[in-house]
């Protein structure tokens, strides 16, 4: 028997409700006794969500998914990942037969009127928090059967990447965490917007928004809002942008302004207010306390911030800035960037005296790091669009493998396989012809990869060594098949209504777009770092002291200025020239990590990552973590290392599979094992602490399990 | 995934609070599973239980040392499956000889005390395991083995 209320309507709710209502309908359910108008409502209370998920199991493949690895061990991409299994849970699981009849019954006055499908979570909109935008909202849902879907993605909702990312604030637990569900006649609005009672930057400013027609725009960031400040003692008008603005009256403004101060007086502290105007009538749709997020270190670039997530929020881009930043890297960074590269190397650095060499040098490592800057700040946001089409793509389709996306993304020729594929051929030449002219054409198209801090085409011998192993190996069949993929991005397109169909297919162009960048940025970075490079080089060959490899940049600025300075050389410095990815990887090194204390000795045994590319392998292990282990590596070996970088790509088709440190369905790694076939698993945590070059290991694709046996088995 | 040193005292939790195992042992290629009371010495060197002299455990403990232990955290729930740490571990059994057993019982009566009348019997056998290795499995399906060096 049921003690409480499945469902209750928004004037039935009271304070006493916060814990199966949430705050939205709580604070809704205030405003509207108040007087002030609110869309008629119905809240499907959290006991219906706790029902639903454990009697149809969710609860536990929830556990199970969270469960794979220690939290503080998983990045934010399998955040994503996880999030998005998650959300293909909700999809694809109905609700218990007695639950559906339940609701069907409970909404039945919403059968044929448009609705808005809100989450009202117990944490989000309280005095303590304010988690804006962590779970979805639906609008304009027409239908029972659309109604009954769109409930269970906002509970899905309760486990999107962004709640995910704060789950310990959120204090998520998979079997005692609840949402509730508002439901909402739609107001189709012609004029909507956001007033703040508080300007964040000038406590005596209230600031108005407004859009027209829906929200959305605004909160999408598709529309540029106009907007007021007035006075938050008298709501005088003080100025506008644009300043000669009519898109609201005076009247209105003040109207809205009041409804501002009232809520905050409501609740005790300053509001954001959402509004709309539907006709005459000024109806709220949500209040919540006004916070905002700011990094805690100002000045600190936010991927280098000790708290990262605000920077991981900031990348899930909008469809509207995605396709603007796809035009603006495509036109503008990727030409600038291979530009850049080779007005460095135009440069003859052969020509400067020491001192002017210093300055180069100290020059190019700043370069490099303006481009890194905005590799972090343009290009990684960018990936967003790969994700932005899984999601869209799942709604759609309802694939059983949620990430059946991915098969649709491969569709464009990708670099780095044919960069595979000449690699190839030049072996198979240079072993016909082994002369330094075809090594030369050969070093003169791939010398510019980068590695562990060292430019590749300088290993010549290396590569020698290379080709010939190359030239003899059997590299596996790619896995294209374009009339299979024209298919089904077909299938994809038609699902849409005709009028939603180029929306679907710019869709499909930017994620393909965002794929194709993913398998091939750092090359385009790789071709500045390589002029930072040649000049560290040259540096080291005119110090010409049997150090010179050891020292970093800083010291070899000072040894070119002062001849009499002796450097002091520490341990090999990882960072100091490398802002790539490493940042983002809070525990890169741990050397605390033990695995023998007194006369008890740590292995592992297996291992569990994600699986991000399916099928099964077993051979020895190969730890590439430097040149020398990039070059040794065989055919039929496993490659394992902390994270797949497009520079080493060539070495995969030699692979039997992959293994990687870092976690994604969508990471670079992951991305090429699909295009080979090869089995892979990513997010293997400690793989490097416990995987020894040699080892047999057996890799698993289809479960994520990497399989480390005895040396005597 | 853990430090050695996280292992081990979550080991050790696991240990003091689960009161049975699972012990397997075996005789002419036949394996046999009983649930016994049991103490773990805080090393993680050395497990103890009792039993009667006549069992069928006992008996396969004389012909065949070699055993495997079962201790596990699971509460019969669904969510095990995601939050349930086991542990198997491999050593050797053997009856506490009589010097050694004034220093020994008090460990395994600490923890069960309900058992003194059982150990007191003049049949029954009190039983040491000298812990080779653990296999220890979390989170679903990550298993790592702590061995105990020279025991190899």
């Amino acid at each position: 028997m049921n003690l409480t209320p499945d469902l209750l309507q928004l004037q039935e709710i009271n304070d006493s409700h916060h814990r199966i209502a949430g705050g939205k309908a709580v604070n809704l359910a205030r405003l509207q006794a108040q007087g002030f108008d609110v869309s008629p409502g119905s809240c499907v209370t959290t006991p219906v969500y706790i029902r639903y998920v454990n009697e149809t199991g969710i609860a536990s493949r929830i556990a199970i998914e969270l469960n794979r690895k220690f939290q503080q061990d998983m990045r934010w991409e399998e955040l994503w990942d996880a999030a998005l299994r998650i959300r293909h849970m909700f999809m694809t699981t109905p609700f218990p037969p007695d639950m559906e009849v339940m609701l069907q019954n409970a909404l039945s006055h919403f059968q044929s009127i448009p609705v808005v499908i809100r989450s009202s979570a117990a944490e989000e909109d309280s005095a303590r928090h304010s988690f804006a935008g962590m779970h979805e909202s639906y609008v304009n849902i027409l239908g029972m059967e659309e109604i009954l879907e769109h409930i269970r993605l906002v509970w899905a909702s309760l486990w999107s990447d962004r709640a995910l990312l704060y789950r310990q604030e959120l204090n998520l637990t998979p079997d005692e965490s609840g949402i509730a569900v508002l439901v909402q006649q739609w107001i189709d609005s012609h004029i909507s917007g956001v007033a703040f009672e508080q300007d964040p930057t000038s406590p005596d400013r209230a600031i108005i928004e407004a859009v027209p027609g829906q929200n959305q725009a605004l909160v999408d960031g598709s529309i540029e809002p106009h907007r007021w400040f007035l006075d938050n003692r008298d709501g005088r008008i003080l100025s506008s942008v644009p300043d000669d603005s009519r898109l609201l009256s005076p009247n209105q403004l003040s109207r809205i302004y009041a409804v501002t101060q009232h809520c905050s007086r409501l609740f005790g502290s300053p509001q954001d207010v959402e509004w709309t105007f539907f006709q005459d009538t000024l109806y709220i749709l949500q209040s919540r306390p006004i916070t905002t997020l700011e990094t805690e270190h100002p000045g600190e670039t936010p991927w280098e911030a000790p708290d990262k997530r605000p920077w991981y929020l900031s990348l899930t881009k909008s469809f509207h800035h995605l396709k603007k930043l796809k035009v603006h890297i495509e036109e503008q960074l990727l030409p600038q960037m291979d530009r850049q590269a080779e007005e460095l190397a135009a440069e003859n650095l052969e020509a400067l005296d020491n001192n002017s060499l210093a300055n180069e040098l100290h020059r190019r490592r700043q370069i490099y790091g303006q481009w890194a800057e905005t590799y972090h700040s343009q290009l990684i946001p960018f990936a967003h669009g790969a994700r932005l089409f899984g999601q869209v793509y799942n709604d759609a389709m309802k694939p059983e493998d949620p990430f059946a996306f991915t098969r649709l993304l491969v569709a464009t020729n990708m670099k780095s396989l044919a960069r595979n594929r000449r690699l190839q051929q030049l072996a198979k030449d240079y072993l016909a012809d082994p002369s330094q002219g075809l090594l030369d054409k050969f070093l003169q198209e791939f010398g510019d990869l980068t590695y562990d801090n060292a430019r590749l085409g300088d290993q010549t011998d290396n590569w020698k060594r290379w080709l010939n192993r190359l030239a003899v190996s059997q590299a596996p069949e790619e896995q294209l098949d374009i009339s299979a993929i024209n298919r089904l991005t077909q299938d994809f397109i038609d699902r849409f209504p005709p009028e939603k169909r180029s929306f679907a297919e710019e869709l499909i162009d930017i994620a393909r777009a965002s794929y194709m960048l993913r398998d091939n940025d750092n090359i385009h970075l790789a071709k500045i770092e390589s002029r930072l490079i040649d000049a560290q080089n040259l540096a080291r060959r005119r110090i010409a002291s049997y150090f010179a490899h050891q020292l970093d940049t800083d010291q070899l600025i000072q040894c070119l200025r002062d001849p009499h300075y002796i450097p002091t050389i520490t341990t090999r410095r990882l960072i100091i020239d490398e802002p790539l990815d490493k940042h983002m990887i809070p525990n890169l090194t741990h050397p605390q990590f033990e695995t023998q204390t007194d006369e008890f000795v740590l292995n592992a045994r297996q291992i569990r990552g994600q699986p991000a590319g399916t099928g099964l392998a077993e051979g020895p292990a190969r730890i590439v973590s430097d040149t020398e282990s990039l070059f040794s590596f065989k055919q039929g070996e496993i490659l394992v290392c902390d994270a797949i970088d497009p520079n080493m790509t060539f070495i995969v088709p030699l692979a039997a599979a992959i293994v990687e440190r870092r976690g994604g369905m969508l990471v670079h790694g992951a991305i090429i094992a699909r295009e080979y076939g090869l089995p892979c698993v990513t997010g293997v945590p400690n793989a490097l602490d416990f995987i020894q070059t040699g080892a047999r290991l057996t890799v698993d694709g289809y479960l994520g399990i990497v399989t480390i046996h005895d040396k005597d088995s | 995934m853990h430090n050695i040193d996280d292992i081990k005292q979550s080991l050790r939790e696991l240990l003091s609070r689960q009161y049975f195992m699972a012990l397997a042992t075996q005789a002419n290629g036949q394996p046999h599973a009983s649930l016994v009371a049991f103490a773990a010495t805080d090393d993680l060197e050395y497990f103890y239980f009792a039993t009667p002299r006549s069992t069928r455990k006992y008996a396969n403990i004389t012909q065949e040392c070699r055993v495997s232990l079962l201790i596990d955290n699971r509460g019969n729930d669904i969510k095990d499956i995601a939050t349930a740490m086991g542990v198997t571990v491999e050593g050797l059994a053997q009856e506490v000889t009589t010097g050694e057993r004034d220093s020994t019982l008090p460990i395994y009566l600490e923890k069960n005390p309900a058992m003194k009348e059982f150990v007191q019997s003049p049949h029954t056998v009190f039983v040491k395991v000298k812990v080779l290795r653990y296999r220890i499995v979390t989170q679903f399906q990550n298993v790592v083995t702590l061995e105990i060096a020279g025991s190899k």
